[in-house]
């Protein structure tokens, strides 16, 4: 079984969120999970770091579509930084830069949310 | 041969500018960039003030179509114009008015002088349509020549761009492909784990989102011919009423739906889907797909929208389609193991009331002086609803009771264990037997329905008076054989407990002396069935113990036992069977 996991912390008035390992059908829940905890706190600026995350498939992706909508009703957004190019191939593929920010360094994307 | 110098000259420029033309198109695979350097070459040369220029990309291997482009520079064409224009098939440059057709006039208007056509071996790519020259006039052949040099050149280069987009389109597509499969590959051993349906629905969520980008849809499922949405990410859905189109047993557009309804008028209530369809227009629902459970289809996926506005393709509706297979099975299996674990806990739930059920009626039978007990019962796979009871009074007195409660499962197994109760409560206040009778049947009319009842026999024996003085409320009568030969039947008493309040019983009275025998059973004995479905009866019961009245308490229910195994045979047991015997000494 492949691993998945994911850290948050703080950063300014944004949270960054980690993730590391394998992202898929199987291990959405954790990511859901995390999300829904955030977004029960009210914490609604997310930047979510790529760096450490192998693979998506499309059920991972579908996580961050469940809860765009309420983020950005709430004037938050999820942005996404430092992906790998395997990672962001597959973003590209499904047409994901449509839908969302994508930077490739975590800092251009806080930076994005401390100027509003 | 002379030659003039300057025009010599004038074909040099035109000769460089033309490789240099050439390099720059060739080493592009953009077609509008292509189309719009010879536009600007044809007016910077010829000084032009006004082009327009339409190319017809080739994308048959990906799309089955083709796909215009149009460039304007100061000159309008309208989009009717282009069409015809390309029905046309032009092959040589012409001017409008040289060609004999309704267009030369709308052409002409337009402002167009020249119309080229942009030609590879093969087929028609595009036109390019030149306005008059800034110093007026028309082109000169040199200049009609330069201008149609370039446009092969050109044609040649978009055809290059257009098979490297095609190329790049298909390989585009084949990621698709490849990411649809990867996708149902992963879900189809993500469901075949899952056993729990939210989670189940929750996958195919983030599946549906992940692989199609679209947010807004939602998941019908119909459970118990009960519709409820499982999903709900199209606000106002909640108000139509999906369950009409859930005969579907295809994806399809709800465009498309109209057409189904005209060719399977019988399996659809066509007013009611029209009028749920103009709904989900509304909604902006673009898709439906069936979720197939059980054999039949028991969902519904709705899409909607995609926040690109881009519509589905074939392709993406067959991917969801199987999605939405392998996610029915998943919902399948979860609830068919909800299903069994129920049954599974109702079972052992079961087996727990029989063992209790068990262990309310006496397992040892009291010793009193005069008389020898003996009791026998075999409950049959459920918990039935028999109960007998044998309890010292004193030394000298000894009470006994048979009783069937009507029906079988928990209501049979909860009113038996009440009985106990009561009875065991009654007797110990010293209270006569048709009195007791009368109590137990108040407590029975109180605690149940009219269709529920019990059969009792209720009896006490002293041995100082040697007399048994019972009460029967409508259970089968015991046989008390007499030590002279002949038999009686205990009947006096009244009517079944449980079915009228207020009732008053008669107690009967029986002189025994040694040697007697007082048999009580159930109707698990009598109506025992065999395989042919013919009763063991009361008939035979009688004759089996008359035959064997002189032998001990417990011989007489082993012979009986022995007599109904060997009449039922391999039929299985379909009561409880409980036999008491009281014998005299």
């Amino acid at each position: 079984m492949n691993d998945f996991k994911v850290l948050t912390r703080d950063s300014g008035n944004a949270v960054v969120m980690e993730l590391h390992g394998f992202l898929d059908a199987h291990t959405a829940p954790d990511l859901e999970k995390t999300f829904s905890d955030l977004i029960g706190k009210g914490k609604y600026k997310i930047v979510v770091n790529f760096n450490g995350l192998s693979y998506i498939s499309s059920a991972g992706l579908g996580v961050f579509m469940a809860y765009i909508d309420e983020v950005r009703n709430n004037s938050g957004d999820i942005k996404l930084t430092n992906m790998q190019q395997k990672v962001f191939n597959v973003f590209d593929l499904l047409g994901f830069p449509y839908l969302y920010e994508i930077y490739k360094d975590q800092d251009e994307a806080l930076k994005k949310f401390s100027d509003k | 041969m002379s030659q003039n110098p300057e025009t010599s000259g004038d074909k040099i420029v035109e000769l460089t500018s033309l490789i240099e033309t050439a390099k720059i198109l060739n080493s592009s695979l953009d077609s509008s960039f292509i189309i719009n350097h010879i536009m600007l070459a044809s007016m910077g040369k010829l000084a032009i003030s006004r082009t327009a220029a339409v190319i017809r990309k080739d994308l048959s291997a990906v799309e089955g179509q083709e796909r215009l482009t149009k460039i304007e520079k100061r000159l309008t064409i309208s989009d009717s114009t282009v069409s015809e224009l390309f029905s046309l098939d032009l092959e040589v440059p012409v001017e409008p008015i040289h060609l004999h057709h309704p267009l030369a006039s709308k052409l002409s208007d337009a402002g167009v002088n020249w119309i080229f056509s942009l030609r590879t071996s093969h087929r028609l790519v595009g036109y390019l349509l030149v306005g008059k020259k800034l110093i007026g006039g028309s082109l000169v052949p040199s200049e009609i020549e330069f201008v149609l040099t370039l446009c092969n050149l050109a044609a040649a280069a978009i055809e290059n761009a257009s098979v490297f987009e095609q190329y790049k389109e298909s390989n585009l597509q084949l990621q698709r492909s490849v990411q649809e499969l990867q996708t149902l590959f992963e879900l189809s051993k993500e469901f075949s784990q899952l056993i729990d349906e939210p989670r189940a629905i929750r996958t195919l969520e983030f599946a549906i989102m992940g692989q199609t980008g679209s947010r807004r849809f939602a998941i019908c499922l119909i459970q118990d011919s009960k519709a409820h949405l499982a999903v709900n990410r199209i606000p106002g859905i909640e108000q139509i009423e999906l369950k009409a189109l859930c005969p579907l047993d295809q994806a399809l557009r709800v465009q498309d739906m109209g057409k189904l309804l005209e060719q399977r008028p019988d399996d659809f209530d066509s007013e009611k889907v029209r009028y749920v369809l103009s709904l989900l227009e509304n909604v902006d629902v673009e898709v439906l797909v069936p979720l197939h459970l059980q054999g039949g289809v028991a969902g519904l996926l709705a899409l909607g929208e995609r926040a690109s506005h881009a519509g589905y393709s074939d392709s993406e509706i067959n991917f969801l389609s199987s999605l939405c297979n392998l996610a029915g099975m998943a919902i399948n299996n979860a609830r068919l193991f909800q299903e069994s674990l129920a049954k599974q806990r109702l079972e052992e739930e079961l087996n727990l009331a029989h063992a209790i059920q068990e262990k309310l009626l006496p397992r040892e039978m009291p010793e009193v002086s005069g008389c020898t007990v003996s009791a026998f019962h075999t409950p049959s796979k459920q918990v039935g609803g028999d109960y007998f009871d044998v309890i010292k009074i004193n030394d000298t007195t000894i009470c006994a009771a048979i009783a069937d409660v009507s029906g079988k499962g928990f209501p049979a197994a909860l009113l038996m264990a009440n009985l106990q109760s009561a009875f065991r409560a009654l007797i110990g206040t010293g209270m006569a037997l048709d009195e007791i009778m009368e109590q137990l049947n108040d407590i029975v009319y109180e605690n149940t329905d009219f269709d529920r009842f019990i059969t009792m026999f209720a009896m006490a024996y002293n041995h100082m008076t040697r007399t048994i003085i019972y009460v029967n409320a409508g259970h089968n009568y015991p046989f008390l054989f007499k030590k002279e030969g002949g038999v009686q039947r205990l009947d006096c008493g009244g009517i079944l407990l449980g079915v009228m309040p207020n009732t008053k019983y008669e107690m009967g009275h029986e002189q025994v002396s040694g040697g007697e025998m007082l048999y009580m059973f159930t109707d698990g004995v009598n109506e025992a069935l065999n395989s042919e479905g013919s009763q063991f009866s009361d008939e035979r019961l009688g004759e089996v113990l008359a035959q064997n009245s002189n032998r001990r308490a417990d011989e007489v229910l082993e012979v009986v036992r022995q007599d109904i195994a060997s009449f039922v045979k391999d039929a299985p047991q379909s009561d409880d069977i409980t036999q008491l015997c009281l014998k005299f000494s």
